[in-house]
């Protein structure tokens, strides 16, 4: 963000709104638990853990520009560690319960050190591939070695009391990951205010010169990496804590793919962005998964929207948003409108068409047009049967879709400008080239 | 702002330095000496070899063979951040800052550097202190004050320039390499740049490449000619102007 | 001796196959400075084009069904999504391909489910090509053998002696240059990316059904691909190939051994440094480590790969 000239009086004023909402935010996740069920307190849970792993994460994109595609490794070698640390308590060691995410996030720090002098010995893509071999070449080593790390069946243990926390109840364990997360958050503020922050954003700008400065970037890139998977490392320690168990599923490259889209979506280049990311889809998934057998499918679609449509994520078009709003412009109620139709009806149209494919290709589904003689027997989707081949059915998906492409008819274009004409386009500034 | 380190004999020494690139051989047995405080300027026709050369000693690339000396110690083949924490320090010619970044933040990170403070995460003590106002003091010596709070992307060509130079000088050197510090820029803007870099390196030793002649008798007090890879002449700007070999190069690569 | 041919020659097909997805990776990389992390997924698409058109037009119509699909696929792909974020940048463009290796990945479990589909090897090709000692060599891996070099050949004669190949190897090197030149570098590069897709899916077309084809290929195959590439340098087709085959050729063989880590251990001397259970683990298990292995021991001698330094 561009340092603006700001009176004393007016950057005081900037603290508070920054502070104010934050504190709000915390003293519902502290309240929650007055107000909640368990199946939502549950869901917090791994709201929180997929946060710090996400915050943990974009330590290396946000703020030394590197993106990490198997960030997997780090998350779930955090997870095992801390798991063999709770069966050693469990078996009588006196290591203290509370400091169980520090056994994960050291043990992945550590591994971090090794593996991060290698990735970043390259740049830009090369780091990328490397990476993805790292991740493939540790999974093939865990997924082999069972009587270190469980195999398929994984390692199970108990949380322990520890002096008058019993950690049994959800309540604990919600707290506790709460505590957690908040710590690591922090320590990533810290880092990025620090002077060392300052360097790792020079080396994201302009390597060469950091290097011509006097620092070891190479090191320093190592350093960063080895906290990014430490901390990424504590919230796979706070996953084996809460789940009492881990399983080498969790090397695969699906948590290195989640990890990315939530912070894609919420946003690398706004520092709570992962968060907001990590909470919409955890939430998301946590009751939609329930309802459709493609979530997955859905989150990869969402991802390529963000990816064409918003490259900055979402909090990035809520920064772009407030400082247009500070800035005075007029807001289009209109086009806004116009454009919030036009995706929720576009949006409607895929969920229709993915669902009837879906359920169309399913072998039971053939097995039941035979049983019960109809060539094409209906199917739910939104609570009403549809008749998958009628052409109500169809021509009713093409008008959702035709009737989105005209109210976005605008934004047909956009994927080649810029989005942030298209933000002034919605603000009602002229911009270049609209 | 600290004085140089003191020291006796040459800042910079080139023996017999070669590079070759596959079959090309850029630069042949180059033999140079810088002593303390000395400005040189390497001139030469395009394709002589001074972008390697200027390379070769600012850790870039390896040469061929041959040594590179900084002071006593042989930095031939050295990795950039140990040459400039060795004393070596060099802008370049596609201006490089830090465009996210205030004016203050770019001359604060090299300033850091040159304290040692390369891994810190915590701002405690009094050295903190001395780094914020060995900023300000730079900053303020380099007439950029009112522009310290601006994000260095917002800052014009010649601003960014003049910001590229005090970075350089930031950390402390006892040798500066200026890499064509007055490219791209108008006629006007090269000579209020010139008297820049000579407050800004008063008393240090420089040496640069550079392909403005305004520029070079304005900064430097030697002239080292390259041509296909090696040294013509050296000597002072009133005797390379009179060499009639150096004409030769210039003209014959002229004249067909 | 004839199960050293037979690892060996085993070892090459695998790597030709390999180096058939590499080659265009490689190439679109080395032109637009674009990683597809998707292209392992037109491979993948090959195997399951070529699965559901076979019905139809048979074997070797599927073979070139699933090219020219898999061709058309990676055409829309660059067409209508990699050149909306162009403006973006790589990173933007990385991330694109990426959400399309997810999607596409989906997309498969979506029609054809999680698990392997029946894509096997028909029974007309069913038959031993020759024999070493008393190892059979099946035709059928000698026509995957073959496929990979016909195609090897082919691209590099079409680099080599045609005009397009001429333009596309400049803009490999100067992209700006050519189009300068007045050359349309972007109908080339499209061109260029359908045609390394469509690669990418004969090659999936051949190997599916051989291997298991299932959404997991992508996945298995696009890490080694990118092993390859790392090793090999991107942008150098040599580079590819030297990598490919090395790879295909230390897998092969390492998966022929039968020995442990505790063997190697006692070898040593050091039977005493039991790592828990890693004793009983068999050199063969690890195979698919090496290449991983190998890509840090290169990154470690030799930074910039086999062939080049383009960073």
């Amino acid at each position: 963000m561009p340092p603006q000239e700001q009176s004393p009086r007016s950057s005081a004023r900037v603290t508070v709104v920054r502070i104010l909402p934050i504190a709000l935010v915390l003293g519902a996740l502290i309240g929650l638990p007055r107000f909640a069920d368990m199946a939502f307190l549950n869901a917090m849970v791994m709201v929180c853990i997929a946060a710090l792993y996400a915050m943990g994460y974009n330590l290396l994109w946000g703020q030394a520009g590197l993106i990490s595609f198997g960030h997997a490794t780090y998350f779930a070698f955090g997870a095992s560690c801390t798991i063999m640390t709770m069966a050693a308590i469990e078996g009588g060691s006196s290591f203290p319960t509370p400091l169980l995410p520090l056994a994960g996030g050291a043990a992945s720090f550590l591994m971090g050190l090794v593996a991060g002098w290698f990735a970043t010995i390259r740049t830009g893509v090369y780091f990328a591939m490397i990476t993805v071999a790292i991740t493939e070449l540790v999974r093939a080593i865990v997924q082999r070695w069972d009587s270190m790390f469980g195999g398929e069946a994984g390692i199970t243990s108990i949380r322990m009391a520890w002096g008058p926390i019993g950690f049994q109840k959800l309540l604990d364990v919600y707290y506790f990951t709460l505590a957690w997360t908040i710590i690591g958050i922090l320590l990533l503020w810290f880092l990025q205010r620090s002077p060392l922050g300052t360097v790792i954003r020079g080396i994201r700008e302009q390597e060469e010169r950091v290097r011509f400065l006097g620092y070891d970037t190479h090191a320093l890139k190592t350093l960063v990496f080895a906290i990014s998977a430490g901390v990424s490392g504590m919230a796979g320690g706070l996953l084996a804590f809460t789940n009492e168990s881990t399983n080498v599923a969790l090397y695969e490259g699906a948590y290195s793919t989640t990890v990315l889209i939530n912070t894609v979506i919420g946003g690398a280049g706004v520092f709570l962005g992962p968060v907001v990311g990590a909470t919409l889809t955890t939430l998301f998934g946590y009751y939609v998964a329930n309802l459709t057998y493609y979530w997955l499918l859905y989150m990869g679609l969402l991802f390529m929207v963000i990816v064409v449509y918003a490259p900055r994520g979402i909090s990035g078009l809520g920064v772009d948003a407030v400082r247009r709003l500070r800035s005075g412009a007029p807001v289009r109620w209109d086009l806004l409108g116009r454009f919030a139709l036009g995706w929720l009806v576009v949006t409607i149209g895929a969920i229709m068409t993915i669902e009837l494919i879906g359920a169309v290709v399913q072998p039971s589904y053939g097995a039941l047009a035979r049983s019960s003689g109809v060539a094409w027997p209906p199917v739910r989707v939104f609570w009403v049967s549809w008749s998958p081949a009628s052409p109500l059915t169809l021509g009713g998906i093409a008008l959702l879709f035709g009737l989105g492409a005209v109210l976005l008819r605008d934004t047909a274009g956009t994927a080649s400008r810029n989005v942030s004409t298209l933000a002034d386009a919605i603000a009602g500034k002229p911009g270049p080239g609209v | 702002m600290t004085a140089p380190a003191s020291g006796q004999g040459p800042v910079l020494v080139l023996e017999n330095v070669a590079k070759r690139f596959g079959p090309i051989e850029v630069l042949a047995g180059i033999n140079l000496q810088l002593n303390r405080g000395e400005k040189r300027a390497l001139i030469g026709p395009n394709g002589a070899g001074k972008s390697t050369l200027f390379n070769l000693v600012s850790g870039r690339f390896a040469p061929s063979s041959g040594v590179i000396r900084l002071g006593e110690r042989r930095i031939d083949g050295m990795p950039a951040h140990q040459l400039n924490r060795m004393g070596l320090s060099r802008s370049f010619q596609i201006t490089q800052v830090f465009g996210g970044m205030s004016l203050y933040e770019n001359i604060y990170m090299a300033v850091m550097s040159r304290y040692g403070k390369r891994w810190s995460f915590l701002r405690t003590g009094r050295v903190w202190r001395d780094i914020a106002e060995q900023t300000r003091e730079l900053i303020a010596y380099a007439q950029l004050t009112s522009l310290a709070d601006r994000q260095a992307s917002t800052l014009a060509y010649s601003e960014q320039r003049a910001l590229e130079i005090c970075m350089t000088v930031a950390t402390g050197p006892d040798l500066i390499l200026l890499d064509e510090p007055t490219s791209g820029m108008s006629r006007a803007e090269a000579a209020n740049m010139v008297a820049f870099i000579g407050r800004m390196t008063q008393g240090r030793t420089l040496l640069m490449v550079e392909h403005d002649m305004d520029v070079v008798f304005g900064l430097a007090d030697t002239i080292s000619v390259l041509s296909q890879g090696q040294i013509l002449a050296t000597g002072t700007p009133a005797a390379i102007r009179d060499d009639t070999r150096v004409q030769d190069a210039y003209l014959g690569g002229n004249v067909h | 001796m004839d199960a050293f041919l037979v690892a060996l020659l085993n070892g090459l097909v695998y790597g030709l196959l390999v180096f058939m997805v590499s080659a265009g990776l490689t190439l679109v990389f080395g032109m637009m400075g674009v990683l597809n992390f998707a292209h392992a997924s037109f491979y993948m698409l090959g195997a399951y084009a070529a699965f559901l058109s076979g019905r139809y037009v048979g074997f070797w119509g599927g073979l070139v069904v699933a090219t020219l699909a898999v061709g058309l696929v990676g055409l829309f792909s660059e067409r209508l999504l990699l050149r909306k974020v162009r403006s973006f940048g790589h990173t933007q463009e990385l991330l694109l391909t990426y959400g399309l290796f997810f999607m596409i990945e989906e997309v498969v479990k979506l029609l054809f489910g999680p698990t392997p589909v029946a894509y096997r090897v028909p029974d007309e090709l069913r038959f031993t090509a020759f024999t070493i000692g008393n190892s059979q060599f099946p035709f059928f891996r000698l026509l995957m053998g073959a496929t990979a070099l016909v195609m090897f050949f082919g691209t590099f004669a079409a680099l080599r002696f045609t005009r397009i190949g001429l333009i596309v190897r400049a803009a490999v090197e100067r992209p700006q240059m050519v189009s300068a030149l007045g050359h349309n570098v972007p109908i080339v590069f499209s061109g260029l990316f359908a045609v390394g897709s469509a690669l990418a899916g004969l090659a999936g077309a051949v190997a599916g059904m051989y291997y298991p084809t299932s959404p997991a290929m992508a996945h298995e195959l696009g890490s080694i691909v990118f092993v390859v590439v790392v090793i090999g340098g991107l942008g150098s087709l040599n580079g590819a190939l030297a990598a490919s085959l090395l790879i295909g050729v230390m897998t092969s063989f390492a998966v022929g051994i039968e020995s442990t880590f505790g063997d190697l251990f006692r070898a040593l001397g050091l039977s005493g440094l039991a790592l828990p259970g890693l004793e009983a683990v068999q050199f063969s298990s690890i195979a698919g480590v090496l290449p991983y292995a190998l890509m840090l021991f290169v990154l470690l001698w030799r930074p910039a790969g086999f062939a080049g330094n383009r960073a």
